[in-house]
C-alpha cells in the first residue's frame, strides 16, 4: 500500500511537471533563466528515493523530457539516470533535508544533469549552454523548495 | 545491473527514435508520452494565454483608458471624411500585412498554434498534423517571416525545428538584383549565417535575406532576416553573412504552416 502511494505520487508529479514543461516553461523566463520542471521533479522526488528508486526516477524523467522535446532519448535517459542514481545515493547518506538544503540540492542536480548531457551531446555553443544551465539551476533551486514542501506533506507518513 | 539495464533500454529506445525520425515520423514511445501530455498541455496553454491577457489588461489599463478616450473622440469626429479615409486605410494596411502569407501562389496557409517550445533543442510543437495535410519539410511562418521547418508529423500535432537550429539548412538569397544565393544555417539562439556560393557576391550590411524558392516546399521571398555583419576569408575564397532573424519564438504564438 505504501509503495503504491509513493509510486502514484511519483508518477503524478512527473506527469504534472511534464505538462508544465511543455506548456509553461518557455513563458516563465526571468532574466534569461528558464525553469526545467522535469529537473525540479527529479530533484524534489530524488530526495525521497533510494539508489534503485533514484535510477528508475531518472530513467523515466529522461524518457519523458526526451520524448516531449523530440531530442535524442539516449542522451536524456543516460544523463537523468546517472543523476537519479547520484541523488538516491546521497539521499541514503543522511544529507540535511531542510527547505534551503533541498533548493541547493536541486541547483546542484540541475548543473550535474546538464553537464552530463553536455558531455553526451555537446551543444553548439558551450558558453551559452553553461550560462543557461547556471541561470536555470538557480531558478530550479527556488522552484524545488515549494515542490519539496508539498511532496513532504504527501509522503511524510510513508517515507521516513 | 539495474543501472546497466536502464541505460541499455534508453539506448534501444533512442535507436528506435532515430529510425522513426529518418522515416519522418515519431517513435511509438515518444508518441505515447506526447499523446498523454498534449491534452492537458494545450489546456494549460489556453489558461496561460487567458491569464496573460487578463493581467495585460490590468497592467495596461491606463493606456487602454487613453486609447478609449481617443477612440471616442474619433467617433465624435466621424463626420470628418478625411479622418475616416485615413482610419480605413490604416486598417487595410494592417490586414494586408497580416494576410500576405495566406495568398502565396500555389500554397495554402494552415493556421496553427505553438503548443510547446523547447529552446535548448530549437524545437516547437504545433497543434496541426497530418489530419490537416501537414508533411515534414513544410515551412512554418510567423507574421514576421520564416520561423521553422516541420520535422515530424503526427495526426493531431507536429514538431518543427527552428531555422536558428544548427541542424537546419535552407537556400536563401539577399534581396538584390541580381540576388546572390547562399546556404542559410542556424548558429543557435538569435543568429543565422549565410554562406554565399560566390565569394565575390555583392552583399552589404542591412541587406534583407529572403528564401530563394530553390526548394519545392519553401516559396521564394519569405523574409528571413537582415544582414548584420559580412565575413570574408580571401585565403579560402569564402564569404558569409551573419543574419539577424526576423521571426522569433517570443513573438510567435499563432503561425501558419504553408502546404
Amino acid at each position: 500500500m505504501r509503495a503504491l502511494k509513493v509510486g502514484v505520487v511519483f508518477a503524478v508529479t512527473l506527469f504534472v511537471c511534464a505538462v508544465l514543461q511543455q506548456a509553461l516553461a518557455y513563458r516563465l523566463a526571468i532574466f534569461g533563466a528558464r525553469p526545467d520542471f522535469m529537473l525540479v521533479a527529479l530533484s524534489a522526488l530524488g530526495v525521497f528515493a533510494n539508489r534503485a528508486g533514484g535510477m528508475a526516477l531518472g530513467f523515466f524523467d529522461g524518457l519523458i523530457i526526451g520524448a516531449l522535446s523530440g531530442a535524442n532519448l539516449q542522451h536524456y535517459v543516460a544523463s537523468r539516470t546517472v543523476t537519479g542514481l547520484l541523488l538516491g545515493w546521497t539521499s541514503g547518506n543522511e544529507l540535511p533535508r531542510s527547505l534551503p538544503a533541498v533548493g541547493v540540492i536541486a541547483a546542484v542536480t540541475t548543473v550535474f544533469a546538464q553537464l552530463v548531457l553536455m558531455f553526451l551531446a555537446p551543444p553548439h555553443s558551450i558558453g551559452s549552454f553553461l550560462a543557461d544551465t547556471i541561470r536555470g539551476a538557480v531558478y530550479n533551486g527556488v522552484l524545488a523548495i515549494p515542490v519539496y514542501a508539498l511532496l513532504k506533506k504527501l509522503l511524510a507518513p510513508v517515507v521516513r | 545491473m539495474l543501472f546497466i539495464g536502464l541505460i541499455a533500454i534508453g539506448y534501444v529506445l533512442g535507436a528506435a527514435q532515430t529510425r522513426a525520425r529518418q522515416d519522418g515520423r515519431v517513435d511509438s514511445v515518444s508518441r505515447l508520452i506526447q499523446r498523454l501530455a498534449e491534452p492537458p498541455a494545450v489546456l494549460v496553454t489556453h489558461m496561460a494565454n487567458s491569464t496573460s491577457n487578463f493581467f495585460d489588461g490590468i497592467s495596461h489599463a491606463g493606456a487602454l483608458k487613453r486609447e478609449n478616450a481617443m477612440l471616442r473622440a474619433q467617433a465624435a469626429a466621424a463626420a470628418d471624411y478625411a479622418q475616416q479615409v485615413q482610419l480605413r486605410q490604416g486598417e487595410i494596411d494592417g490586414l494586408l500585412k497580416l494576410d500576405r502569407f495566406k495568398s502565396l501562389p500555389g500554397k495554402t496557409a494552415v493556421p496553427a498554434e505553438v503548443t510547446g517550445a523547447f529552446l535548448y533543442d530549437n524545437r516547437i510543437t504545433l497543434d496541426v498534423g497530418s489530419n490537416d495535410g501537414i508533411q515534414p519539410g513544410m515551412p512554418v511562418i510567423s507574421g514576421r517571416g520564416l520561423l521553422a521547418l516541420i520535422q515530424t508529423v503526427e495526426p493531431g500535432h507536429s514538431e518543427a525545428l527552428l531555422i536558428v537550429s544548427p541542424v537546419t539548412q535552407i537556400w536563401a538569397v539577399a534581396a538584390r538584383n541580381p540576388p546572390p544565393a547562399g546556404l542559410l544555417r542556424g548558429e543557435g539562439p538569435g543568429s543565422l549565417y549565410v554562406d554565399f556560393l560566390d565569394p565575390n557576391a555583392i552583399v552589404d550590411i542591412r541587406d534583407e535575406i529572403v528564401t530563394s524558392g530553390l526548394s519545392t516546399r519553401i516559396p521564394p521571398n519569405i523574409p528571413v532576416g537582415r544582414v548584420l555583419r559580412i565575413e570574408e576569408n580571401l585565403d579560402y575564397g569564402r564569404k558569409r553573412a551573419l543574419v539577424f532573424p526576423w521571426a522569433s519564438l517570443g513573438a510567435a504564438r499563432e503561425v501558419f504552416v504553408l502546404k
